[in-house]
C-alpha cells in the first residue's frame, strides 16, 4: 500500500465534503473556501482547489454566479444547489458513521 | 535597470519582471498543458487564471509596482505545482491522453506586439523567429498579390485572447524531434502501464493494455494524418497563390492574359463599355473567391487552425453566386448583342486597262496617329488604341480571286456584321470601310478595313472577290498574300505571287487546294470555276 496515494484519497473525499459544508452556511468566493480550508490545514497548494470546484458544479452540485467586485473584474460566487443540500445531507451522516467505526476500530486495538 | 512587460491576466493589467515573466509563462503553459483539452479544464484554467490575479494584486501597491521572481515564486508555493492539482486519477489519464494527440501550438495574432493586426508577432511566436523576418516576409507579400495574404491571415488567425493562449502561441515547435518525442512519451507511458499492472496483477487494468494500444495506434494515425494535412495545405496555399499571381497578372500584365493581352483590354474589345466592368468584377468574384477559399483552406490545414466563422464562408459564397449571376448576365447580353447578321455588298467594274498585265498590289496600312499607340493582334483583328484609351478595331480583309466569263474586272466587296437586330446589325457592316485604288494597271488594296472608333468587335470581316476575265495576265505582288488567304498566307501562296500568271485553273489551284480540280472539255479548254457549286 502507497500510504501517500491513500492519504490523497482520504484528502480527496473529505475536500468534496468540506466544501460543501462551507458552502452550506454561507455562499462564498474561491478565496473565501480557499481560507477556510487552509485555516483547517486541509490544504496545502490552493490549485487543488479549482478542478474539484469545477467538478462539483458540473455535477451540479454547485452553482455560481459572477458578483463585481471592488478591485478588478468580477468573481465567481459559489452556491450550493438543492442536489448540493440533499448530497451534503448523505454525507453528513455517512461521515458520523464513518468516524464511528473508526473510533471503533482504533478503540478496538487499544 | 531591468527590462519588464505588461501582462494581462483575467482583465488585470500588470507590470512583471523579464525573469519572473518567463517562470510565469512556464508555469501557466504546464496548467495550460494539463487542463487545456477540455471544456471543463478551460473553466479551471480562467478560475485559476482568475486566482493568480487576485494574489498579484495583493503583491502590487503604490510603491512596489512591478511583480518580481519572489512574488512568483510566492505565488507558484501558494498555487500548487500543476501535478499536485490533479483531481482524480480518471480525469487526470483522460487528459493526458486527449493531450498526447495534440502537436504542439495553435497559432494565434500577437495583438499585444502588433504593429497592423498582430498577424506578423503572431507569426513569428509560431515558427519562434525574430519578427523582423516576418514582417519582411509579410511585405514582400503585399508586392506579389497585395494585402490579399495579410487579410487572410488576419481573418482566419484568432487572436491570442487569454493568457494561456498567449503561452500557447509561442508552445513547443512543430518539427521532426518534437513529433519523435511525443511518440516516445507515449511509448514510455505504455511501459509504465505494463509494469503497473504486472505489479499490480489486476484483470480489470489489462482494459487499460488496449486503451494505450489504441492511443498508440490512433496517435500515429492522427500524426499521419495531420502530416498529409500539413502537405495537402502547402499544396493548396502554393497552387493557391500561383493562381492568384496569374489572374492579378493576367489583369495589368499583357503578356499573362490572353493572346497577349490584359484581361480588360480584351473585355473592352469585345464587350460593351457597361458590361466591360460587371464582368470584370464578375470573373474577379467567380475565380478569386475560390482561390481565396483554396488558401484560405490550406492555411487552416498547415497551423491546425479551428476557425469556424460561419459569416464569412456564406458571405463568400453569396459573393461567388452573385459573380456567376453576373457573369451569366453578362454573357448573354453579348450573346444576344450578336444573335442577328447581315451583310452589304457592292460591285465595282474597272474598265481599260493601261496594259496587258494587272498588278496586284498590298495598298495603305491604317492611319497611324501622331500618338504613341499600343497595337494588339487577336486573330484577324487588330485593335489600336491611343493615349485617350480610344480603341479603334481594324480587320484583315479576305480576298479572293476568281475567274469570271465576262469581258471586266470585276470587284465585289462583301462587308459583314453582326449586331442585336437585324438593322443594327446592317449598320455595323455598313460603318466598316475599305478602300482600294486602282491606277493604271495596278490594284492597291488596302491592308486593313477599319471599324468607327470606339466601336466594339460585331465579327466584322469584308470580303473581296475579285473577277478576272479569263486569259487575262496577272501578277500578284509578293506583299497581296497577307490578304489573299487567311489560312495559306505563309505557305502555299509562295508559288502564286511574283510571277506571272495566265488566269487560268492553276492560279486558283494555287489559291486553295479545296476547290475542285476543274474539268477538262474535249478541247483542252479550262472551265470556269465560278460556275463550280463551291464558289
Amino acid at each position: 500500500m502507497n500510504v501517500e496515494n491513500a492519504k490523497a484519497q482520504m484528502r480527496k473525499g473529505i475536500l468534496e465534503y468540506c466544501i460543501l459544508s462551507i458552502l452550506s452556511k454561507d455562499d462564498a468566493y474561491a478565496s473565501d473556501i480557499i481560507k477556510e480550508l487552509k485555516n483547517a490545514k486541509l490544504i496545502v497548494v490552493e490549485g487543488t482547489l479549482y478542478p474539484l470546484l469545477t467538478r462539483l458544479k458540473n455535477s451540479s452540485l454547485l452553482s455560481y454566479r459572477w458578483e463585481e467586485s471592488t478591485q478588478g473584474p468580477p468573481r465567481k460566487y459559489y452556491k450550493l444547489t438543492s442536489k448540493g443540500d440533499k448530497s451534503l445531507i448523505e454525507l453528513n451522516t455517512s461521515w458520523k458513521e464513518l468516524t464511528n467505526s473508526v473510533e471503533t476500530i482504533l478503540n478496538l486495538k487499544k | 535597470m531591468k527590462k519588464t512587460f505588461t501582462i494581462n491576466i483575467n482583465g488585470i493589467i500588470f507590470h512583471i519582471d523579464e525573469d519572473a515573466y518567463e517562470i510565469l509563462s512556464k508555469y501557466l503553459n504546464e496548467i495550460n498543458r494539463k487542463f487545456a483539452s477540455s471544456d471543463e479544464g478551460r473553466e479551471i484554467i480562467s478560475d485559476i487564471e482568475a486566482r493568480i490575479a487576485e494574489l498579484f494584486q495583493e503583491k502590487v501597491n503604490d510603491i512596489k509596482q512591478v511583480i518580481n521572481i519572489s512574488d512568483i515564486n510566492n505565488v507558484i508555493e501558494i498555487m500548487g505545482k500543476p501535478e499536485d492539482m490533479g483531481d482524480d486519477e480518471e480525469t487526470e489519464e483522460k487528459e493526458t491522453k486527449k493531450q498526447k494527440y495534440k502537436t504542439g501550438k495553435t497559432m494565434y495574432r500577437d495583438t499585444e506586439n502588433a504593429k497592423i493586426g498582430g498577424v506578423g508577432s503572431g507569426l513569428s511566436a509560431y515558427f519562434g523567429i525574430d519578427p523582423v523576418f516576418v514582417r519582411i516576409l509579410l511585405l514582400a507579400s503585399f508586392f506579389i498579390s497585395g494585402p490579399i495574404i495579410y487579410i487572410i491571415l488576419w481573418i482566419i488567425i484568432p487572436e491570442a485572447k487569454t493568457t494561456a493562449q498567449k503561452l500557447e502561441m509561442k508552445g513547443e515547435k512543430i518539427n521532426v524531434e518534437n513529433i519523435e518525442k511525443s511518440i516516445k512519451d507515449e511509448f514510455k507511458n505504455v511501459k509504465k502501464n505494463v509494469k503497473k499492472i504486472k505489479e499490480s496483477g489486476q484483470w480489470e487494468e489489462s482494459r487499460n493494455v488496449f486503451d494505450r494500444l489504441l492511443a498508440i495506434v490512433f496517435g500515429t494515425i492522427s500524426f499521419i494524418f495531420r502530416i498529409i494535412m500539413i502537405i495537402v495545405g502547402v499544396a493548396f496555399v502554393i497552387t493557391g497563390l500561383f493562381v492568384l499571381i496569374g489572374i492579378t497578372g493576367s489583369f495589368f500584365i499583357e503578356s499573362w492574359g490572353v493572346n497577349n493581352l490584359t484581361i480588360p483590354e480584351a473585355l473592352n474589345i469585345f464587350f460593351d463599355n457597361m458590361n466591360v466592368n460587371i464582368g470584370l468584377i464578375s470573373i474577379v468574384l467567380v475565380i478569386g473567391i475560390p482561390v481565396l477559399a483554396i488558401i484560405y483552406a490550406g492555411i487552416k490545414m498547415i497551423f491546425k487552425i479551428k476557425v469556424k466563422n460561419k459569416v464569412i464562408g456564406f458571405t463568400a459564397f453569396f459573393t461567388w453566386i452573385i459573380g456567376i449571376i453576373m457573369l451569366a448576365y453578362v454573357t448573354m447580353h453579348e450573346v444576344k448583342n450578336h444573335t442577328s447578321s447581315a451583310n452589304i455588298s457592292e460591285t465595282i467594274q474597272i474598265d481599260t486597262l493601261s496594259s496587258d498585265t494587272l498588278y496586284l498590289k498590298l495598298g495603305k496600312d491604317f492611319n497611324k496617329n501622331e500618338d504613341s499607340y499600343n497595337q494588339i493582334c487577336i486573330d484577324d483583328i487588330i485593335a489600336v488604341s491611343n493615349n485617350n484609351n480610344e480603341t479603334c478595331l481594324h480587320g484583315i480583309p479576305n480576298l479572293k480571286i476568281k475567274t469570271s466569263d465576262k469581258d471586266n474586272i470585276e470587284i465585289k466587296i462583301t462587308k459583314y456584321a453582326r449586331g442585336i437586330e437585324k438593322d443594327i446589325a446592317l449598320n455595323h457592316a455598313k460603318e466598316i470601310e475599305y478602300k482600294f485604288n486602282f491606277k493604271d494597271s495596278v490594284i492597291y488594296f488596302d491592308k486593313y478595313f477599319d471599324i468607327p472608333m470606339d466601336r466594339k468587335w460585331y465579327d466584322q470581316n469584308v470580303k473581296i472577290i475579285l473577277y478576272i476575265p479569263e486569259g487575262q495576265e496577272i501578277i500578284i505582288d509578293k506583299k497581296l498574300q497577307y490578304l489573299l488567304n487567311k489560312y495559306y498566307r505563309y505557305s502555299r501562296i509562295d508559288n502564286v505571287v511574283k510571277k506571272k500568271h495566265i488566269m487560268n485553273y492553276k492560279v486558283l489551284y494555287a489559291h486553295k487546294q479545296l476547290l475542285p480540280i476543274p474539268k477538262i472539255n474535249i478541247l483542252g479548254k479550262i472551265k470556269p470555276i465560278t460556275k463550280t457549286k463551291t464558289l
